[in-house]
């Protein structure tokens, strides 16, 4: 054969060809490769090295086209996908033979409501965004707030959701691999976001609930970590608990309780503060308690009169571990003595 | 459905056609499919189809040698190609006006 007029490149890619077709008999790999050389030349010679391209596939598809079998082991990313590709359609043909023609229909049922989800993936699309962005956390409204912009940006949601569903806009007809997989995740995800949604969202039972917790932390009352006080129990330093304490704050302000906030049980102690020349004060502790639930109507009318009056509750321990600061030492009720006044004056400018 | 669907079909009976015309060799059959209007067809198809048509014997080949260039590989029909080639293409006039009818009794852009 006259080699001298063929040109590199069409040296190489035909040597290439060769390569793949490596796993046929030198007798095949002739028939097929036999004249080549001269017919590369002349597509080289008509358009030019650049129509070329990849040997890969050129090898792949004279190999299709000859009738052969393909290659055994697949080796690059293709085949990989390709791989894919069968996989999804083959466990779409065995979902579809499954489900269609069961009794009653319905598998064609949920295909006709199509369009329903098309509009619930829009909605849990936009809520999922909601929630990241964070505009009320987990509380949730039917229509995702989004700063304003609740509404245009749903019915996008829905327009785009319904194209791609009709498969006017992506990814078509001519589906690779990569975008069905990535419509497939896509709809997984809105899927598991239905039950997160819904949960988050406002549910009509207990909307008295939320309107009631509003009001409640609307009013003052002390709190601890988040959970209401309805009682106090203090001790000294002694560790003794004591009796008819008057609480204020830094303000000057009584520390109160809320006295209808319901404890961690959710429920509510009847608590019955004690007076002054003033009238009912809810900072001093600890406030008598209600025995029991008996008797409840009698104490509304004159707790202290009737058969069943408030009583002191124990507190929680009999005495709890003495506790110490620097400023102030064991003698500290008596005031009268030079040093003690001298700190009490300092403490009072602090004060 | 893209033409590479469709060309698959038929591309025994173009490359036979082709053949039955005039002989030749491997480019010059794609060129002259291409000059027809099948601007899809992809060398190594119209190659690999050549040489299964030949080890089915519907074709006949020969090496032309060259001065100027590589020796080139030819490709005639046979008898077993003829009527081959007679049977697709009746094959091909039932089947194609087949299509065309069914195209026309259905209204436009509803789906198969």
């Amino acid at each position: 054969m006259n080699t001298v007029s063929i040109s590199p490149e069409v040296l190489d890619f035909a040597a290439a060809v060769r390569q793949e077709l490596s796993d046929l008999s030198s007798d095949e790999r002739e028939e097929l490769v036999g004249g080549l050389d001269a017919d590369l030349s002349d597509l080289v010679a008509e358009r030019g090295t650049g129509a070329l391209g990849d040997p890969v596939e050129y090898a792949r598809e004279l190999r299709a086209a000859a009738g052969l079998p393909a290659q055994g082991r697949g080796r690059t990313r293709q085949p990989l996908l390709q791989r894919l590709a069968g996989l999804l359609d083959r466990a779409h043909a065995r979902w579809d033979r499954s489900v269609t023609g069961l009794p009653g229909g319905p598998w064609e049922l949920l295909v006709s409501l199509q369009p329903v989800w098309w509009v619930l993936r829009a909605y849990v699309a936009c809520q999922t965004v909601d929630i990241v962005l964070g505009d009320g956390g987990w509380d949730m409204r039917w229509v995702p707030s989004l700063m304003g912009w609740g509404i245009p940006v749903l019915t996008v949601a829905v327009l785009v959701s319904t194209q791609i569903g009709r498969g006017r806009w992506w990814p078509g007809r001519t589906s690779r691999v990569g975008e069905r997989l990535l419509l497939l995740v896509l709809n997984l995800f809105a899927i598991g976001m239905v039950p997160v949604v819904s949960a988050s969202l406002p549910h009509l039972g207990y909307g008295d609930a939320y309107l009631s917790e509003q009001y409640w932390s609307d009013r003052e009352g002390l709190t601890n970590d988040g959970t209401a006080v309805t009682n106090v129990f203090p001790y000294d330093a002694e560790g003794r608990p004591l009796v008819g304490v008057q609480l204020y704050d830094q303000d000057g302000q009584p520390l109160a309780v809320d006295p209808d906030l319901p404890d961690d049980r959710g429920e509510v102690t009847w608590t019955y503060p004690w007076t002054n020349v003033n009238g009912t004060v809810w900072n001093t502790f600890p406030m008598p308690v209600a025995p029991d639930a008996e008797g409840f109507w009698e104490r509304m009318e004159s707790p202290w009169t009737s058969t069943t009056p408030p009583q002191l509750p124990e507190p929680p321990a009999a005495s709890v571990p003495p506790a110490s600061s620097p400023a102030v030492d064991g003698t500290r009720r008596d005031r009268a003595t030079g040093d003690r006044g001298r700190e009490q004056s300092r403490g009072d400018r602090r004060g | 459905m893209d033409t590479t669907q469709l060309l698959k079909g038929v591309l025994d009976l173009a490359v036979l056609a082709v053949v039955d015309a005039e002989d030749g060799y491997g480019y010059d059959v794609v060129r002259r499919l291409r000059a027809g209007g099948l601007d899809d067809v992809g060398d190594a198809s119209v190659y690999g189809t050549l040489r299964r048509l030949y080890a089915a014997g519907a074709l006949t080949s020969y090496v032309v040698p060259s001065d100027e260039g590589p020796h080139r590989k030819y490709y005639g029909i046979t008898p077993v190609g003829r009527s081959q080639l007679k049977r697709q293409r009746d094959d091909w006039h039932t089947f194609s006006s087949t299509v065309s009818r069914i195209l026309q009794g259905t209204p436009e852009g509803a789906t198969a």
